[in-house]
């Protein structure tokens, strides 16, 4: 039996991308031959996948079809005349973002979110099963038309957060902590629905209220580089100084050296469909506040500080809290690692794999 | 207060805060409402001009940075050949995004003082029109008035000292 993987985009460092090589170490454990077929290969990737246009599978072998739907693709209009060729097509949603996000910074990146959204409804009726990575998106599934959506977190190697982080980052790092006060973090795209302009919002108000020598670090490339621009200005028009950096191209043990020196993960985000970032604070001890959006709430369970309002002051007061050291703090950080554990590899690969079964015996 | 044993957290009380930092928080407020998502109306035209502000602004700093370090040493090479180049194009394309924005400023204003001028003459018409329709309302009161309540004739006034202001500035 064979279970093949589709996807638009195989890259280092991605989510998705990561969560494709994981389900592919899954199926070969458990006996399926399975191979990654993408539209796009980044290079350091170029072994672990093919071009999709190469796959010539006859319809005569047996094997199952899983695709990877987060974007717009040409992948999707090919996948639905293999389904309706009669091969067995299944997916795994890993969810759209609104184009309203879009719309005013990056006008192009709507029109495909819209491409995207229309090849979700139109490949509907082709997929009788799908795997979701959190409930909310499986529910968005359904309001779509899918007949079923099985949750299934992400695959993420937690055990990766635990290699040493760069040293001559964390050095630097640590000798600049020596002379600043609290540091916030927040790891993610630099993308409208992040509302990154909320987390400098909020941290402007911490530094005026409560900590005058804070320091913020947003981590992440540009999908939305006018979005990135504005937030450049705001942080000049909020006098905030070198107090925010905003940093992409990171490496993974620089990333490590930088979570090793903060203080609280700030989430302000209004749309996510798992936020692995999240995940990441709290496998490392580092406390979240979050705003209760979308899935954020379902992968944060009760480990951290979920608000509803998403003020400046609102949020600069919660981190006032989460911060300070003492049982509500180690109760904080232990809860969180408590929660990580849930999504550990081991878990949600065998998630994953009686999804597969159940789907593959029905 | 915040709840710091993990779950939703409450309604927050506001520390006591300088009217200075009241100032910067509402400042904040405004900066970040700004940048928020918003559905935005076909007939928004503040919006639209604030649209249009939003993405004229073309930035010659292309980024170099790559995992790749003799990719990155491309970039700036390529980056430093150009960069007189598109400065120059950015600039005139800055400059026709500012014209472009402040033209629509001047626009949403003109049609701001349009929309209030016109709903003032709106108000003023419906004034008028009630005004007509209670004269067009006077000559069935007097039909329905009885002949005897009519008012007697004026007649000119016997005292010649009670002479009228005209009469009396001739």
């Amino acid at each position: 039996m064979r279970i093949d993987q589709y996807l638009p985009t195989l890259a280092p460092h991605d989510a998705i991308g990561n969560h494709t090589l994981q389900t592919r170490r899954v199926l070969r454990e458990a006996g399926y031959k399975s191979d990654i077929w993408a539209e796009h290969v980044h290079p350091p990737l170029g072994r672990e996948a093919k071009p999709y246009l190469d796959d010539h599978h006859g319809p005569g072998e047996e094997r199952v079809l899983l695709y990877h739907s987060s974007t717009n693709s040409s992948m999707a209009r090919w996948l639905q005349q293999r389904a309706q060729g009669g091969e067995a097509l299944i997916s795994h949603y890993h969810n759209i973002t609104p184009a309203l996000y879009f719309a005013r910074w990056e006008p192009a990146i709507a029109s495909a979110i819209e491409d995207a959204r229309r090849e979700l409804s139109m490949l509907a009726p082709h997929i009788p099963f799908s795997f979701a990575d959190s409930g909310y998106n499986a529910a968005e599934l359904v309001e779509c038309g899918y007949h079923e959506a099985v949750v299934c977190p992400l695959l993420v190697d937690l055990e990766e957060y635990h290699r040493p982080p760069d040293q001559a980052t964390l050095d630097r790092l640590r000798r600049r902590r020596e002379h600043s006060g609290t540091q916030w973090l927040f790891v993610g795209r630099v993308a409208p629905n992040k509302c990154q302009h909320d987390v400098i919002g909020a941290f402007a108000v911490y530094r005026r209220v409560f900590d005058p020598e804070a320091r913020l670090t947003l981590v992440g490339g540009a999908t939305s580089p006018h979005y990135l621009r504005a937030l450049e200005r705001m942080v000049v028009e909020l006098e905030l100084g070198d107090s925010v950096e905003i940093l992409s191209g990171l490496g993974g043990a620089e990333l490590l050296a930088h979570w090793a020196v903060t203080d609280v993960f700030v989430c302000l985000s209004e749309h996510e469909g798992f936020c692995v970032p999240v995940l990441e604070a709290m496998e490392l001890g580092v406390p979240v506040v979050a705003y209760a959006a979308t899935a954020v709430p379902e992968t944060l369970g009760d480990a951290g500080v979920l608000l509803d309002d998403k003020g400046p002051l609102a949020v600069a007061e919660a981190v006032d809290n989460a911060v300070r050291p003492g049982p509500a703090w180690d109760r904080l950080v232990s809860a969180g690692r408590d929660r990580a554990a849930i999504f550990s590899l081991a878990n949600t690969s065998k998630q994953l794999l009686a999804g597969i079964e159940g789907y593959l015996a029905s | 207060m915040p709840n710091s044993n993990g779950g939703r957290a409450p309604a927050v009380n506001a520390p006591d805060l300088s009217p200075e930092a009241f100032l910067y928080i509402e400042k904040v407020r405004q900066t970040t409402k700004r940048l928020s998502a918003r559905e935005r109306a076909p007939d928004d035209l503040s919006g639209a001009v604030q649209a249009v502000r939003d993405v004229a602004t073309f930035d010659v700093e292309v980024p170099v940075a790559s995992r790749r370090r003799e990719l990155e040493l491309v970039k700036t090479g390529v980056k430093r050949l150009s960069v007189w180049y598109m400065r120059y194009l950015a600039e005139q394309l800055n400059a026709f995004g500012k014209s472009v924005s402040d033209l629509g400023d001047s626009l949403a204003k003109r049609t701001d003082e349009l929309a209030s001028v016109s709903d003032g003459l709106a108000v003023r018409l419906g004034a008028v029109e009630e005004r007509l329709k209670r004269l067009e309302h006077v000559p069935a009161v007097l039909k329905a008035v009885p002949a005897r309540t009519k008012p007697a004739p004026v007649r000119a006034a016997r005292n010649p000292s009670k002479t009228s202001p005209r009469k009396a500035e001739q």
